[in-house]
This record gives C-alpha cells, structure tokens and sequence, in this order.
C-alpha cells in the first residue's frame, strides 16, 4: 500500500467575524500522491486559498481557525505540530508560490539574499555554500547569468522573472510538495505559458508533488493529473483530469465547462452560470450549489449531498448523478 | 535567429514603483529643493559648530568678567555678553550642543521604543489592543508634565528632560510606525516569507522593519524640532540643565531678568532655538516629500 505525501481528512478553516462564523473550508478531504499534481479549481471566494493556506499553516489566528481531523504530510498530522516544527516544514518539505509576483518578494533584499535566506533557514549550510546553492537554483528556474542576477533587487525585474525568482525561493531546499496559489493568473499569456512549462520541467527533475490552485481550467488541462472541483467550502467533484473534462458529473462543472471558449465548436455565446456564490451567513440548507442549479429539486434544497464514486476514482457530490441518466429520464 | 522572449534578461528592465530611490539620487533631489538645501546648510553647522564646540567658541563659555557684564553685540563679542560678562555666542554655541544632544536622544530613544512597540503590535495581533492602550495613556500625559513630575521625584538635570523627551516622541512614533508596519503586513511577501518558513524574528526585522523604517525616520526628523522645543520649554522651566551649564532654553530663562535693559541676552538663544526648530521641520517635510514616491511629479 503507498501512502499519500499528503491527506487532508475532513478539513475545516472558519473565520470568526464581527458578522458571525465564516464557514470558508468547510470539512473537505483529498490526498496528493508523491509526485503527482494536483488542481484544485473554483471561482472566487469559493475556499481554494484558504485550503491551501491551511495545509501550509498560514491561516492567521486569529480570527482564523483551522479545525478538522487531520492533515497527514508525510504520515504527521501537521494540524497538531507545534509551531515551531511547523515553520520548520515550511520552505524545506512543503512550499508556497502565490499569486501576484509584483508582490510577493521583499523590495529590500537583492533577490540573492532572499534565496540564501531559505537555505539558511532550513540547512546547514555555511553561507557561501548558500550563495552558491542559490546560484544553481536561479539557473534552475532558467534565470539567464543568475550569478550576476543575484545581486538585483526585485523591482529591476519583470513579473515573469519574480516569478521565477519566487519558484527559486520555494524549491531551493527542493520540497517534496509546492503549492501554486494561482502562479499564472498575474502573468501575461506567453509567459504563462513558461511558467508551466518550468513547473512540469522542475517536477519531472526533483519529483515533487504539486497542488496547483487555480480557476483557470486551461491550466487545470495542461498541468493536472486530477482535478478538484470546489465550491462554497466543499469538495463538489474530484476526478482524474480525463474524466473531468471527457464526461463532468456536477452541474457545477458542467456550467464551468460550458463558460470557456472552445475551438472545436460553434457557438454564438459562452454559458455562464446563473447568479453567484452564496453570502456565507446565507447558505442554503442542502446542496450549496442548488439556488443556481437548473436540476435542483426538493431533495437537494433539503439535504446535502454526499461525495460518493460514480466511477472508478470520480466522485461527485450530486443527488442527480450520474447526471446522463438524470437528463435521459427528464426528456423522455 | 534567437527570438527573444519579453522576461529575458535583454530586454529592458522597466524601473517599477515600487523602486526604492538610491541614496544617491536620495541626496540629489533633496540638493535639488532650495530650502531644503539652506536648511540643511543651517543645521549642518550647527551641528558641526555643536560638536567641535570647545575648538570653535572664541572664549571660555564659563568665564565670567563682570567689569563687562550686558554688553550689546560687537566685533569682540558678536553676540554680546551675558549679565555675568560671559560670551554668549560661545554660551550659544556649548548651549546648541546640549540642546541639540538631548534632542537627539529623546528622539533615538523615543524612536526606538515607539517603533519597536508599533511594530510589535502590528506583527503580533494579540499585542496590538494592549500596546496601542497603553500608548493611548501616554498620549494622555503632556510631556511637559512628566518632566515636571519626574524632575520633582529625582530632582532637576538632564536626566528629567530625557525621560520627558522619550515619553513625548514614543506614543507618536508607535502610532506612526504601527501604521506603515500594518500596511507592510498586508503585502504579499510577508506571507510569501512565511510560507517559505522565514523565523518570525527575521520577518520582523527584516520584512517588517526594514521596510517601514524610512516612514518612521522620516517622522522622527519632524518630530525632532518638537522634542527640541520640549526640551528647551523644559530648561526654561528650570527642569533641565542647571546653572552655569549653557542649554538654549535656561539661558532664555535667564535673560528674562534682564530684558528690558539688556534684550539680546534672552533673545539671541531664544532666535537659535528658532533657527534650529525651523531648520529641522523644512529638512523633516522635504525628506518626506523626497522618499514618498506618491509627492513625486
């Protein structure tokens, strides 16, 4: 039997409000195999950050809480690590690129120095091992002449390269899971593309899994072996990446599908989704999905469904699935 | 043929917002502002002519000569002489130091602990309602009265004007530095540091304090003509320095007596710590101006 790198078991993040209990992730479970990538994909506000966040243990406390029976990394529950030890794990086995590159790098240390911070943070390496270890990782991210780009300060560099720069900062004690909380979504399309070429090219190298968060489902199809599909807190469908786009099972999904523009078919306009995710404090008592959803009836405003398996490794969490039989039985 | 790619190195960096001025350009463009310029002129000197006191004053800052007691200025005694015929440009001139060197503490100490605690504050949410109350009370307190209250306790001197001082610049300075440490706080590499596993200390330090030290340094230099003014009220008072110690604020205290017959003896000290206070809120507001990238055209 192989044990997943990582298993989230019945996760729940709230944020205690002035306007109440924010329930953001509320009891989600999926595992992340070694090696694999896995996508995770929503529209806004849906919980996908915070999920991520509350694996890596960045959820701030308060007013957030980070509740759940376990997230097992490596065979710990990292939920009950101190948090010492918790900071310990992260920059060397698990790691966090996020979203907005401009940002995301100190604009008062060179590059360099921020890399070489890691290092030192988590090895023992002596400094000018550092430097030189920092060298090579930049090289590894494709940094032209990265001896000389160690000495630059962030903001001499595009997004494209604090990009790199930021992958550098989070491989360079080459973890065995990295989490992208939308590492593209700031990039221009080209160079989008590079950073997932670089992801990929990186994971085949040192054989890290990958949790890549996104609401891109361009980037789900290029890069992911499985897919997650949340929304309002919960897991609605999980399926290996084929299976999801070949034959999507929640009408969540199938309305995600319906909104990206296709080539291969004609159509006058995209399908979108009816109306929004619902405000926190006004959750319907049932399936979260069923004010928008064109096959909800009593039952699903009633009670929630369950994520059960229609088929080998998809699960959906949907009273009508599979939801083919449910549409063959509404027309005839 | 190569096609070069838009995030390859030869391309042309584009200096973003975000770019930190250089020191030098930082010194060009204060050179640049005239007043600032003639401000910092002003107080360079004094500065300088403070710390080389002892070699720059023309006569001994202590010697008392009766026989020419309340001289108006002249080519001898440019500024004159005091009631006891001591030489009060270079009373003026040991005076400026001590003013200058209580200013300059109050204004360290005060940054220091009024930063540290707006910094604590802002990094650890659970300090933060703690930390800003107890500033709250101290902002209750004039610092006038707490250097009366603590030369009362442990008599007059130096030691009661610094603690005032520290007391007067700390709870606007943690307000100050709380501020611009909240807003670093919200920037994406603070958490991008955490998520890499960067020790809370280093965060503080050198996330968090680094990047709010020029808002708080550029405060501290306008509060500095402030604390100056406090502490020269505070000599006036008869709190601070005591006699025959030269402090700008005593030495106005003292010509008070006499202002009538002999004005310069008050007036003259009182105009330096003028020029002094004046001096560091137009370097103060032109610092600001020139490391605030948003005052830039």
């Amino acid at each position: 039997m192989t044990t997943s790198l990582l298993e989230v078991r019945d996760l729940r993040t709230y944020f205690h409000t002035d306007r109440g209990l924010f329930r953001a992730v509320d009891g989600i479970s999926f595992s992340v195999d070694r090696g694999r990538t896995v996508g995770l994909v929503g529209e806004s506000g849906c919980g996908k950050s915070v999920t991520s966040l509350s694996v890596m243990g960045l959820v701030p406390d308060p007013p957030g809480r980070v509740e759940g029976e376990a997230v097992l990394f490596e065979d710990r529950d990292v939920l009950r690590l101190p948090a010492d030890q918790r900071r310990q794990l992260r920059g060397s086995k698990m790691s966090m690129i996020f979203q907005e590159p401009m940002t995301s790098l100190n604009p008062v240390h060179t590059i360099g120095r921020q890399i070489v911070e890691v290092l030192l943070a988590h090895t023992t390496l002596s400094p000018k091992a550092a430097r030189d270890r920092a060298i090579e990782v930049l090289d590894l991210v494709r940094i032209p002449s990265p001896a000389a780009r160690f000495e630059e300060f962030p903001h001499r560099l595009s997004g494209g390269m604090r990009q790199r720069v930021m992958i550098a900062m989070a491989l360079a004690c080459e973890p065995a899971l990295l989490i992208a909380d939308e590492p593209t979504t700031a990039l221009d399309v080209t160079i989008q593309a590079q950073i997932l070429d670089l992801l990929h090219d990186l994971q085949q190298r040192l054989g890290m899994a990958i949790l890549i968060i996104t609401h891109d489902l361009g980037v789900i199809a290029e890069v992911a072996d499985d897919v997650l599909v949340m929304y309002a807190g919960k897991i609605v469908e999980s399926a290996p990446v084929k299976d999801l786009f070949a034959d999507p099972q929640h009408p969540y999904t199938i309305g995600l599908l319906g909104s990206i523009p296709r080539l291969d078919v004609e159509r006058e306009r995209l399908a979108t989704i009816e109306g929004t995710v619902p405000s926190p404090d006004k959750q319907p008592a049932g399936c979260r999905f069923s004010p928008r959803c064109p096959f909800a009836d009593r039952r699903c405003r009633e009670k929630p469904p369950p994520l059960r398996d229609v088929a080998d490794g998809h699960r959906v969490a949907c009273w009508h699935a599979p939801i083919e039989q449910h549409a063959a039985g509404a027309t005839t | 043929m190569t096609v070069q790619t838009v995030d390859s190195p030869s391309a042309p960096t584009v200096p973003t917002e975000s770019a930190l001025p250089g020191r030098a350009g930082l010194l060009r463009r204060l050179a640049r502002d005239k007043v600032a310029f003639a401000a910092s002129v002003v107080l360079s000197a004094t500065v300088l002519a403070a710390i080389f006191a002892p070699w720059v004053a023309p006569y001994d800052p202590y010697y008392t000569d009766l026989a020419k007691a309340m001289q108006p200025p002249s080519a001898e005694h440019w500024f004159g002489t005091d009631n006891t015929g001591r030489d009060i440009l270079s009373r003026v001139i040991f005076g400026a130091r001590n003013t200058l060197l209580l200013g300059l503490i109050g204004v360290i100490l005060g940054g220091v602990l009024g930063g540290a605690l707006g910094i604590l504050a802002a990094f650890y949410r659970r300090l933060d309602g703690w930390i800003m109350r107890l500033v709250d009370i101290m902002l209750a307190f004039p610092a006038i009265l707490i250097g009366l209250a603590v030369a009362a306790i442990f008599g007059a001197g130096l030691t009661a004007v610094i603690v005032a001082l520290v007391v007067a610049t700390i709870p606007d300075v943690a307000r100050v530095a709380r501020g611009a440490a909240v807003g670093v706080m919200g920037q994406e590499f603070m958490e991008a540091g955490r998520a890499v596993g960067v020790s809370d200390t280093t965060l503080i330090w050198r996330y968090l304090t680094l990047n709010c030290i020029s808002t708080i340094f550029v405060f501290l230099t306008l509060r500095f003509g402030q604390i100056i003014l406090i502490g020269s009220a505070l000599g006036f008072l008869g709190m601070g320095a005591q006699p025959p110690t030269a402090e700008l604020g005593m030495m106005a205290a003292q010509g008070r007596d006499f202002l009538f017959m002999a004005p310069h003896i008050a007036t003259i000290p009182s105009l330096a710590i003028f020029i002094i206070v004046l001096a560091a809120n137009l370097l103060g507001d032109a610092l600001r101006d020139v490391l605030d990238p948003r005052l830039q055209q």
